[in-house]
C-alpha cells in the first residue's frame, strides 16, 4: 500500500508528460463508469496497454470511478433511455440495430449507452482539470510542500524511503 | 512519438486475449449452471461444454437439472446436447439454432451427490412420522382441517352476513318508523268528531252530503290500516326467516367449509383418501414443473423488472429497434429428442421432436410444439402431443399424453405406515389430456387397470386394513379418473374410481365418522362465534309487535267513531 502510494507521488513530481497521467484518469473513468463486461472496455484495455498512460493513475481513476458509478447508475440508465429513445435519433439506433457489429457493442443497452455518454461528457473536463492540476502542482506546490513541517515529517518516515528507493 | 506507445502492452494484451479463446469453453458451462441453477432454484450441472468456432457447433455433455423438490434426483439429465449455432446472432446476444439433438434425455434420474443450493435447503416435514403418531383413525389420509383456524378464517366473513341481516331488520324498523308517523293521529281522530260535531247542526241534506265525506275519509284509513296489516305480516315473516337463517348460520356454513376442503362426498371419491396425497403431491409437482418451463417462454417485459435494476448495477436495458427479421434472444428451431422415462417400473424409452423452442413466442411468432412416441421392452407405448403457446397476453396450453399397456409393478398407492397398499401388478391403459387457458387449468387423467393384484401389508393389522384386504383381493380390474382444474397455483384435484363403492363399504362408517364429529366441532365453534350477535338479532324483532299494538289502537278509535257516525 505504501510502495502504491509512493508510486503515485513519485509520478506527480517526476517531469512525465501530465498528459500520460490525465489520460490514463480518462480511461480510467469510461471503464470505471461503465459496465467492465461492455465490449467496448476491450478496446479501452487495449489502449491503456499499448499507449503509454500511466498504470498506476488507470488503477487507481478504475477503482474510484467504479465505486462512483453505483451512484451514478440511476441517472445514466436515465441518460442512456432518454438517448435511445430520442425520437431525432431512432432512424440512426434502427439503422445500428441491424448490424452486428453495433449490436456486439450492447450500444442499445441503456446502461452503456448512458455511462459511456456519461464518461464521455466528462472526459474532456477531466483531462484538463488533471493537466493543469498536476501543472500547477509542480510549478507552484511542490517547492513550497517541501518547506513545510509535515513534509520534513514525511521525509522522516518509511514512505519517503521507499520513495527515493523508486529513484 | 514512439514514446507513447508501450509495445509489451500489446503482448499483454494479446496474451490476455488468448486466456479467453482458451477458457470459452469453461466461461460457457459455468455461464449455463449458473444461469440455470438461478433459473431451477436447485444445482444444475454440465460435465463439459465445447464450442467449436469452426464449424459453429456448441456440445454440452452431461447436463443434469436436480428436481428443486428432491435433492437427490434430477428433473432429467441429458447425456449430450448437440447444436448448431448461428455465431453471427451470437455476437447480437441471441443464440438461435437451426438444429438441434438431445441424445440420451433420461428423467428422473438417482444423483450422486445432494443437489440442494446454499440458501435454499429442500425441508419436507416428515410425513411419515406424523402419520405413525397419528395412528389409524384414518384423520391422516382425510388431512381434517384444523377446526379453530377454519372458524377464525370465517369469522369475518359471516360478522358481515349477520351484520347484514341486523341492517335488514333496521331498515324495516325505520320503515314502520315513517308509516306509524303517517298513521290517523289523536288530533286527526279529534278533527273528525269536531266535523261530525258541526255537521249535526246542520240541516239534514247538508248533514247526509257531509256525513258520507267524513265516512269516506275514515273508510279510506281503516283500508290503510288494513294494508298496514298485511305489511306487518311480511315483515315478521321475513324477520322470522332471518332469525331462522342467522341460528342456522353455524350449521350450513359447517356444511359449506367441509364441502370447500372435499369432506362432502358420500362414497363418491373414497379412493382420494387413500391415493389422494400422493395425486396431489405429484400434480403440483408436475405444475410446478411446467411452470417453471412456461415462464421461460415468454420474455418479461423489462420495465416490469425496473425495481430489480435498481438494485444493482451493471444491467441497464436492452432496447429493441425495428428488424426486418425479428429474432428472439434465444430460439432452436427444430430439436430431436431421445431418452426415456421411469413409468410405475416400466422404462418408457422415446423419440420425438421440438420445434420452435424460444424464449420470445411473441417475437418468433410461433408456439412450441412437442411430438414423441415410444414404448418399452414389456410391450407398453406412448404417444404424446403438446402445443405450449405464449404469442398472446392469455397462454394457452395443451397436452395429450396416451400410455397403453403399461405394466405395473410393486406401486405404492398408500405409504400410511398404519395402512400400506401397493398394487402388486396391472396393466394400465392411461390417457391424459392438459389444457391451459384463459379460462385456468383443465385436465384429465382416465386410467384403466387391468390384471390388478393389490397388496394391504400384513403389517397392517386393524380390522379396517383387514377388510380392506378382503376386498382389494377381489378387485382384477378398476378405473381411476382424476380431474384437475383451478390453477397452477391452486390446482382442485377431484378423483373418481370403480374402487370407491369397495373401499366406501369397508372404510366408509369410520370415514363418514370422523367427518360428523369433525363437523359437530366446527358448528359448535361457529356457533360459539356467532352467539352474541345472532342474540342480538334475535332481540330486534319485538317491535313489531309494539307497531300491531298501535294500529289496532287506532283502528279501535277509527270504529268508535264510524259507529257513532250511524
Amino acid at each position: 500500500m505504501l510502495s502504491a502510494i509512493a508510486k503515485l507521488l513519485k509520478v506527480l513530481n517526476s517531469d512525465d508528460n501530465p498528459a500520460q497521467v490525465a489520460l490514463a484518469l480518462v480511461f480510467a473513468l469510461i471503464m470505471g463508469l461503465t459496465p467492465l463486461m461492455s465490449p467496448h472496455n476491450i478496446l479501452i484495455l487495449l489502449l491503456v496497454l499499448v499507449i503509454r498512460v500511466n498504470l498506476s493513475f488507470f488503477i487507481l481513476g478504475f477503482a474510484l470511478f467504479s465505486g462512483l458509478a453505483y451512484a451514478l447508475d440511476p441517472i445514466s440508465v436515465r441518460l442512456g433511455a432518454d438517448i435511445l429513445q430520442a425520437a431525432s435519433l431512432e432512424g440512426l439506433w434502427t439503422s445500428l440495430y441491424q448490424s452486428s457489429f453495433w449490436r456486439f457493442m450492447a450500444y442499445n443497452n441503456t446502461l452503456v449507452m448512458g455511462s459511456f455518454c456519461l464518461s464521455l461528457i466528462l472526459a474532456l473536463p477531466i483531462y484538463w482539470a488533471a493537466v493543469w492540476a498536476i501543472t500547477r502542482y509542480r510549478e507552484k506546490v511542490r517547492a513550497k510542500l517541501a518547506q513545510t513541517r509535515l513534509m520534513l515529517f514525511v521525509k522522516s518516515t518509511r514512505l519517503f524511503e521507499l520513495y527515493n528507493a523508486l529513484n | 512519438m514512439t514514446q507513447w506507445i508501450r509495445w509489451w502492452g500489446l503482448g499483454v494484451f494479446a496474451v490476455v486475449a488468448a486466456l479467453w479463446i482458451l477458457c470459452i469453453d469453461w466461461a460457457i458451462e459455468s455461464s449455463i449452471e449458473f444461469a440455470g441453477t438461478q433459473a431451477v432454484g436447485a444445482k444444475v450441472e454440465l460435465d463439459s461444454a465445447e464450442l467449436s468456432l469452426s464449424d459453429g457447433t456448441l456440445t454440452l455433455n452431461r447436463l443434469q437439472v436436480t428436481n428443486p423438490d428432491q435433492p437427490m434426483q434430477n428433473l432429467f439429465e441429458a447425456g449430450r446436447i448437440h447444436s448448431q449455432v448461428d455465431l453471427l446472432a451470437l455476437l447480437r446476444r441471441q443464440f438461435i439454432s437451426n438444429d438441434a439433438r438431445i441424445d440420451d434425455l433420461n428423467l428422473y434420474t438417482e444423483r450422486d451427490s445432494s443437489g440442494a443450493i446454499d440458501g435454499r435447503l429442500f425441508s419436507f416435514g416428515d410425513k411419515k412420522d406424523d402419520a405413525e403418531k397419528s395412528g389409524l383413525d384414518l384423520s391422516s389420509k382425510l388431512n381434517l382441517p384444523d377446526v379453530d383456524q377454519m372458524a377464525a378464517e370465517e369469522q369475518a366473513r359471516l360478522q358481515a352476513e349477520v351484520d347484514a341481516m341486523k341492517a335488514e331488520v333496521d331498515d324495516i324498523q325505520r320503515g314502520w318508523e315513517q308509516r306509524i308517523a303517517q298513521l290517523p293521529s289523536k288530533e286527526k281522530l279529534a278533527e273528525y268528531r269536531r266535523r261530525w260535531e258541526e255537521l249535526e247542526k246542520q240541516n239534514a241534506i247538508v248533514r247526509i252530503k257531509g256525513t258520507k265525506e267524513l265516512r269516506d275519509d275514515i273508510d279510506n284509513d281503516l283500508d290503510a290500516l288494513s294494508e298496514l296489516d298485511e305489511q306487518i305480516k311480511t315483515d315478521r315473516a321475513r324477520i322470522a326467516a332471518l332469525t331462522e337463517r342467522a341460528k342456522t348460520l353455524p350449521k350450513r356454513e359447517a356444511d359449506r367449509l367441509l364441502a370447500s376442503v372435499g369432506l362432502d362426498q358420500g362414497f363418491e371419491g373414497m379412493i382420494r383418501h387413500i391415493v389422494g396425497d400422493d395425486a396431489y403431491r405429484m400434480v403440483q409437482q408436475g405444475l410446478s414443473l411446467y411452470q417453471t418451463a412456461a415462464s421461460q417462454l415468454s420474455e418479461d417485459d423489462p420495465l416490469a423488472d425496473e425495481e430489480q435494476q435498481k438494485r444493482q448495477r451493471a444491467t441497464g436495458e436492452y432496447l429493441r429497434f425495428a428488424e426486418e427479421q425479428p429474432l428472439p434472444d434465444f430460439l432452436i428451431k427444430r430439436a430431436s429428442i431421445n431418452g426415456s422415462v421411469p413409468v410405475a417400473g416400466d422404462t418408457i424409452r422415446f423419440d420425438g421432436e421440438l420445434t420452435d423452442i424460444s424464449n420470445a413466442q411473441k417475437i418468433w411468432g410461433k408456439p412450441l410444439a412437442l411430438k414423441a412416441s415410444g414404448g418399452s421392452d414389456k410391450g407398453a407405448s406412448l404417444k404424446l402431443n403438446g402445443l405450449f403457446d405464449h404469442r398472446g397476453a392469455e397462454a394457452l396450453d395443451s397436452l395429450d399424453f396416451d400410455l397403453r399397456q403399461l405394466a405395473l409393478s410393486a406401486l405404492q398407492l398408500s405409504d400410511n405406515p398404519k395402512l400400506p397398499i401397493s398394487l402388486q401388478q396391472g396393466v394400465a391403459d392411461i390417457s391424459t389430456r392438459f389444457e391451459l387457458g384463459a379460462r385456468g387449468l383443465h385436465a384429465t387423467v382416465d386410467s384403466l387397470v387391468k390384471q390388478a393384484e393389490f397388496l394391504v401389508a400384513e403389517t397392517a393389522e386393524s380390522s379396517s386394513a383387514e377388510l380392506l384386504r378382503k376386498a382389494l383381493n377381489s378387485a382384477s380390474q378398476f378405473d381411476l379418473k382424476m380431474a384437475i382444474s383451478g390453477t397452477p397455483d391452486q390446482p382442485n384435484l377431484k378423483l373418481k374410481s370403480s374402487l370407491d363403492k369397495l373401499i366406501g363399504d369397508v372404510l366408509g362408517a369410520e370415514l363418514k365418522a370422523k367427518v360428523a364429529e369433525h363437523k359437530a366441532a366446527l358448528q359448535a365453534r361457529l356457533s360459539e362465534s356467532l352467539a352474541g350477535p345472532t342474540a342480538e338479532l334475535n332481540s330486534k324483532g319485538g317491535f313489531l309487535d309494539d307497531y300491531s299494538g298501535q294500529l289496532d289502537e287506532r283502528r279501535k278509535a277509527l270504529k268508535a267513531l264510524l259507529k257513532d257516525l250511524r
